[in-house]
């Protein structure tokens, strides 16, 4: 029976491999441990060998080729054997991913990923199902893998079980190796900000998820913490500047959008920042009552979303852009509300939000949030918004700016409530001090199109709604 | 508990239930004067008399009739046959008669009658006296179907069967009558439809009937050292059958393996994988295995009668087979 030889993954940020020789030629035999081919990922290069005894009957990629791990690039099989079929079937399947991958790939959230082959100097090559589409498997594996939402797909797991195929405990190790293995504290952060782990690629030892892939996750400015300057430059590849590297990724896809569109923002927008702060003994307070009164359950950040959008219909200026050499003043607010997705920051944008009600906003953005995180955001859901609020308060944050999301003309950081200490001066004139609920909000305006003295009002209407959270309902 | 031959063990459930009730009456070729053909009624003639302990002609199909007879006016007969492949002779009584009378006369009668015969081969006794037929009986409506295990599950089995107000047809295996066993002081009956895991295990779940049980057990110890978890359960009865202990034992295990000594083919095994099927399909690791005895008659050769009918080792290599 032949074997279809795919490009191995050799590492969990392998996405190609470059081909850089064939040892066999069409027609040659091979045994088993010989090298058939050797590639060269990002880090090194790496001879393959053989996982069979046969004949090197087809190759589908040229030495110098670069394909996506997981394709196939060869056919080992008997000297005479038919393959015409399977070779079809390989070039259906190359053509087909080649079809669809260059528009996705640009756009999509998240993409699956195929597991890790063993990392060593010399890797088995990962043979594939000689059957194209059909994966062997056993039922109680595929409601387990079901049960686990783990996505068959495209999924390269070595069957142990009944016959070669795929067993419960074929799927039990590869969600441990692959995705569970977690640290307590990435784990209890995970389930607090309600972050999926399937959703994140571990960096630690062995791929174990860490705190900083969470935090990654949620704010994707957080880079990685790669070993200190100053550490012994003998155990492993360097910097330019000598210091030793942890892991490397490559800067691209939607982390490479993010950063030249927000490098774009800061180096060509000048920057105004404005703090106020807020008091939110109110708006906690009437928070939780509409939390008892319906079912729908509103978050600090729907009231703030609510008075944004108010503000910004009290100043028209504020929801504008500077495009090309044109102020462009908008007729709706769309506001676009940061989050954290798995593959990074996406603002998913509540569209024509002029008329909702605090509920209305909790609904429409919940359900955008749901989608980012889980990767399913589509691009109409994450674009035309004209101002933007990035809360980052859940992570106890005291005060931060944001970068504006170009071309806005401004963005509102909401940070942390903290009991503060507060000074209250009654119909007296009495002043005394008491705890209160405070909040720091912190206004960024691009100071082409924003003046000082409108941004100090906006930020301070903001406030007072807040404060005056009554004035949210009617 | 106390030691004691499987034979002794059913002669004890039916005295026991003669003493008891004295309705219950025995009658059979040889079970009287000589005390069975396989010594599992010795003694009762004498306590109980002739009258209940009556010695017949050979003539299945008169026997198992008379028994019919007896049932339908009062008696709770136990029919002795001596071998089970001689249910064929008796046929149209078991099947036509004992089976349909209760359904025909819209449970105006029953038959509370027992028919206690051996199965199973092993003793050379050639195609026309080893085979197994409890998959045959349990094909039709109307028969209890009983393949005990050792000698406490014989004894407590029988003492349901005896109580039981349809047609059981009990099977006791002609391999266990002189092996012994370990036994309570006292059996209560066993309740019929009431499967009975033997062995706890995690890998694999083995059903097996009768004698299989005790081979099943044997594997189970071996395969262990191998590392192979293996459930076994007493599957006890045919009809009724207990599916729930099977389907969650299967459910927990992911493999099914059913061991019965009759021909494979429309067997026990069959039976039960596909009555299951539908519950266990998305839990199976493995497709659902079946050892029985190949469809061929059985030899008289010892050489090649062995060779034929399961055994410890072809479950081994079943069950690793399974697993791989």
């Amino acid at each position: 029976m032949a074997e279809v030889i795919i490009m191995p993954k050799l590492g969990f940020n392998m996405s190609e491999g470059k081909l850089v020789r064939w040892y066999k030629q069409e027609g040659e035999s091979l045994k088993k441990g010989e090298p058939v081919f050797s590639i060269e990922t990002d880090k090194t290069a790496i001879d393959i060998e053989a996982t069979l005894d046969g004949v090197f009957r087809k190759k589908f990629i040229e030495e110098g080729d670069s394909v996506e791990v997981t394709l196939p690039i060869a056919i080992i099989g008997t000297a005479d054997e038919n393959i015409d079929a399977l070779i079809s079937d390989v070039n259906r399947q190359l053509n087909k991913e080649e079809a669809v991958a260059s528009p996705a790939k640009e756009e999509a959230p998240v993409a699956a990923e195929a597991p890790v082959a063993a990392v060593s100097t010399v890797a088995a090559a990962v043979i594939g199902s000689t059957t194209s589409g059909f994966l062997k498997i056993t039922p109680r594996a595929r409601r387990v893998a079901k049960e686990k939402g783990l996505d068959l797909n495209g999924l390269q797991i070595t069957g142990t079980g009944y016959d070669g195929g795929i067993s419960e405990k074929d799927i039990l190790a590869y969600l441990s190796s692959n995705k569970q293995k977690v640290s307590p504290v990435a784990k209890k952060m995970a389930e607090e900000q309600n972050i999926s782990l399937d959703s994140l690629q571990g960096t630690g030892s062995g791929g174990k998820i860490m705190k900083q892939d969470v935090l990654g996750s949620m704010a994707p400015s957080a880079g990685i913490a790669a070993a200190s300057a100053g550490f012994d430059a003998a155990d492993g590849p360097t910097t330019p500047d000598g210091k030793v590297i942890l892991e490397e990724a490559p800067y691209s896809g939607v982390r490479k959008v993010i950063g030249d569109r927000l490098s774009l923002s800061k180096f060509t927008a000048p920057h105004l920042y404005f703090t106020q702060k807020v008091n939110l003994e109110k708006l906690l307070d009437i928070r939780s009552q509409i939390n008892a009164a319906q079912p729908k359950k509103t978050s600090v950040t729907d009231y703030i979303a609510k008075a944004t959008i108010k503000t910004l219909q009290k100043f028209p200026e504020m929801n504008s852009a500077l495009i090309g050499d044109k102020l462009v003043k908008y007729k709706y607010v769309n506001l676009g509300i940061a989050v954290a997705a798995p593959t990074g920051l996406i603002v998913p944008v509540v569209r024509k939000a002029d008329k909702l009600s605090v509920v209305d906003i909790s609904v429409e953005s919940s359900a955008l949030f749901e989608k980012a995180r889980s990767g399913g955001l589509a691009p109409s859901e994450y674009s035309g918004g004209t101002f933007t609020i990035s809360n980052l308060g859940m992570f106890g944050i005291e005060n931060f700016t944001a970068i504006i999301n170009p071309p806005e003309a401004g963005i509102l950081s909401i940070s942390a409530t903290k009991d503060e200490p507060f000074v209250e001066t009654d119909k007296d004139g009495c002043k005394s001090i008491t705890i209160k609920p405070m909040m720091n909000i912190t206004l960024s305006v691009d100071h082409r199109v924003i003046d000082g003295l409108l941004a100090a009002q906006f930020v301070t209407e903001v406030k007072r709604l807040l404060e005056n959270p009554i004035e949210l309902l009617i | 508990m106390r030691e004691i031959l499987y034979r002794d063990a059913i002669c004890e459930a039916i005295d026991e239930e003669m003493e008891r009730d004295d309705r219950v009456m025995m009658i059979g070729e040889d079970i009287g004067f000589i005390g069975g053909n396989f010594k599992t009624s010795v003694g009762l003639l004498d306590k109980y008399g002739d009258l209940r302990m009556k010695d017949s002609p050979i003539s299945e199909a008169g026997i198992v009739g008379m028994g019919v007879g007896m049932a339908l006016t009062g008696l709770r007969p136990i029919v002795e046959l001596m071998f089970s492949d001689f249910l064929l002779v008796a046929a149209d009584q078991v099947v036509n008669q004992a089976a349909k009378i209760t359904y025909m006369s819209g449970g105006q009668a029953s038959v509370p009658m027992v028919i206690r015969t051996p199965m199973g081969a092993g003793r050379s006794s050639a195609a026309q006296h080893s085979q197994s037929m409890q998959a045959m009986m349990a094909h039709f409506p109307g028969l209890k179907v009983v393949v005990p295990s050792t000698a406490q599950e014989a004894k407590g089995l029988l003492k349901t069967a005896i109580r039981d107000n349809n047609p059981v047809i009990f099977f006791e295996h002609k391999m266990e009558y002189s092996n012994k066993f370990m036994i309570d002081d006292v059996v209560e009956p066993i309740p019929f439809g009431k499967a009975n895991i033997v062995r706890e295990g995690t890998d694999i779940t083995i059903v097996a009937t009768s004698s299989q049980v005790m081979k099943s057990m044997d594997a189970a110890a071996k395969l262990e050292k191998d590392g192979i978890s293996v459930e076994v359960i007493d599957l006890r009865t045919i009809v009724p059958m207990d599916r729930d202990a099977i389907i969650t034992s299967v459910k927990k295990t992911g493999r099914l393996l059913v061991v019965d000594e009759a021909h494979e083919k429309c067997g026990i095994g069959a039976e039960i994988g596909a009555d299951v099927m539908d519950d266990v399909f998305y839990y199976l690791e493995a497709p659902i295995g079946r050892i029985a005895t190949p469809n061929v008659p059985l030899p008289f050769s010892p050489a090649l009668e062995f060779p034929i009918i399961p055994s410890v080792e072809k479950i081994i290599v079943k069950v690793k087979k399974m697993m791989e």
